[in-house]
């Protein structure tokens, strides 16, 4: 019987739920000796600002136990070379491309929106509201329901595609924004974004990381991202797209079994770039395995 | 886009050869033969586990035919994994990764390496001698004592090499940027890698001398290819703009010194 591995979010349709997570696959290009992009179901580019930024000083990363801290500070070329040298390469690339935004006021959102509105080759947009990287703005905005509904707002105005949510796990309640960004218009919600956490050098007594603080990302992360999948996609009805130390087909089956309709890997691509392209045709393989027909029977079917 | 490889080399030699210090031989026929000097290449020390997670990141010592060299040090959890691993075993390798050192015609050729910073520079001073056969080459080594002073064999087999110790328990007692001084009278292309205050000295004698000088950094890293964004060096001349930090993995290793420190 014919397999049919497509899912989808609104009215946007993706060949399989495989994703990459932004900020850990570039603008795609990089990975191309690795993955076929076309293949994938979608890839996440790294999050773009309405102006520049440098980015935070090093050390920027560190390891941890089954997982890494980050303290990128939103490094990016902001939108407008984003859009005349970035999006003229990813469009060459054959892939479903989502591109993900952040800003640090409602303005800078709206404008965001409005300036990536024409530019061709954009499968949806990704908020960011949820990044602790960033002094300002970014992280109340994913912290307060009622920012969150206001940020939704401004950018689906702006927008005819998709508009993802991507949320916060350092909040005390996740579903309540969930449901705010839902009402708001959202078409979809992605979750987690990084635990904020830290790591200290007792050799020097100081902060590992530059930042201080970063964000905890890879398997450590998991059954945490997983619960909160598990939470959200019980109390929203748009699509929840799972993060979070997501690495093997396991990892993916079991997101998709809590709710997750798409995952995105995220560390997983710097431990084996080729990873993307190896959990599509690992998902491929299950479904025909377990006798299944569709990926979309899989979306929460965990039992109670 | 230059070749990169993700390819399981066959261990074909793990053992020590100083201080915590391993030699490991790979026959890595990929990304062996995609090598440059310079270059290096992300090595996965879990086997499949998720801790250590990260692949470690370490210079191409040397690569010939099929066979890819690392020397590398114990220094933590990965390295100290990488020391078990044993000859016949599969490890997987990402690369070569990064900008490497430009070798261009030179009136001489100056190799300063300092403790572990050598590792890149035995490829280097080959391909030098390879590429430019009649041009003179001197390799200047330094550590902090005799011990620390690596493969020495191997660099004497391509070209003079002069050596300093902190404790002058073998060479010049001192530093080996007082042996760059002593020994390199005339103008010079210096090639260098070591600790940060080595490099800097190292450098801050060309500027003064007005040679040039390329220097190979390292750095903590998620990635190697570009992607993370983690592997950040703040660049001189640059305050506020995305063009304030370059990245080790994509836009080094090897730098020019000026582009780093003024």
């Amino acid at each position: 019987m014919a397999l049919d591995t497509r899912v989808k979010i609104g009215e946007w349709q993706l060949e399989n739920p495989i994703m990459t997570a932004s900020g850990t696959f570039g603008y795609g290009e990089e990975f191309t000796p690795f993955v076929d992009l076309a293949a994938l179901g979608a890839i996440v580019v790294k999050g773009i600002s309405l102006h520049p930024r440098p980015g935070n000083p090093p050390p920027r990363v560190v390891e941890t136990a089954s997982g890494m801290l980050n303290a990128i500070g939103l490094q990016n070329v902001g939108v407008d070379r984003f859009i005349s040298e970035k999006m003229v390469m990813i469009r060459k690339l054959g892939a479903q491309v989502v591109v993900n935004i952040l800003g640090d006021s409602l303005d800078e959102y709206r404008e965001l929106a409005a300036r990536l509105a024409d530019v061709e080759g954009i499968a949806a947009l990704e908020v960011n509201i949820s990044c602790p990287n960033v002094k300002k703005g970014g992280v109340a905005f994913g912290t307060d329901p009622l920012m969150a509904a206001k940020v939704t707002e401004v950018v689906s105005r702006q927008s005819s595609r998709p508009v993802i949510i991507k949320l916060s796990p350092n909040v005390s309640d996740i579903t309540l924004i969930a449901r705010a960004v839902e009402e708001a218009g959202a078409t979809a919600v992605s979750l987690i974004n990084t635990l904020i956490g830290m790591a200290i050098d007792i050799r020097t007594a100081r902060p590992k990381l530059a930042n201080i603080i970063g964000g905890l990302s890879g398997p450590a992360i998991k059954p945490v991202a997983l619960r909160m999948v598990y939470q959200v996609a019980s109390a929203v009805k748009i699509p929840v797209i799972g993060i979070g130390g997501i690495s093997t087909l396991d990892d993916v089956i079991e997101f998709m079994m809590a709710g997750a309709t798409a995952v995105q890997i995220g560390t997983a691509n710097f431990v084996n770039p080729a990873v993307s392209g190896e959990l599509v045709a690992g998902f491929r393989q299950y479904l025909r395995d377990t006798g299944r027909t569709t990926a979309t029977e899989l979306i929460g079917c965990v039992q109670r | 886009m230059q070749l990169q490889y993700l390819e399981n080399g066959e261990i074909l030699e793990n053992a020590v050869v100083g201080p915590d210090t391993w030699r490991m031989q790979i026959r890595s026929p990929k990304v062996a033969g995609a090598a440059q000097p310079g270059q290096f290449i992300m090595v996965s020390v879990g086997h499949e586990t998720t801790d250590p997670l990260l692949r470690r990141p370490l210079s191409i010592h040397q690569a010939k035919d099929d066979v890819l060299t690392l020397l590398y040090r114990i220094v933590g959890k990965g390295t100290k994994l990488m020391s078990f691993m044993k000859k016949g075993e599969e490890v997987s390798l990402l690369g070569p990764l990064g900008k490497g050192f430009q070798i261009k015609s030179a009136s001489h050729h100056c190799l300063v390496g300092g403790g572990l910073g050598v590792a890149p520079l035995l490829f280097l001073a080959t391909e030098i001698k390879r590429r430019l056969p009649t041009e003179t080459m001197s390799i200047l080594l330094g550590g902090r004592s005799k011990n620390e002073l690596l493969v020495l064999n191997d660099f004497q087999k391509v070209a003079p090499v002069f050596l300093a110790t902190d404790d002058g328990s073998l060479g010049m007692p001192g530093l080996v940027t007082e042996l760059l001084v002593k020994e390199v009278k005339g103008p010079a292309t210096i090639y260098t890698c070591g600790p940060a205050p080595m490099m800097k000295g190292v450098a801050q004698c060309a500027r003064d001398k007005k040679w040039s000088c390329q220097v190979s950094l390292e750095t903590m890293m998620a990635c190697g290819m570009g992607a993370c964004l983690g592997c950040t060096v703040q660049r001189s001349g640059f305050d506020e703009s995305e063009k304030k930090y370059v990245h080790v993995c994509k836009d080094g290793p090897v730098f020019e010194a000026g582009e780093i420190w003024l």
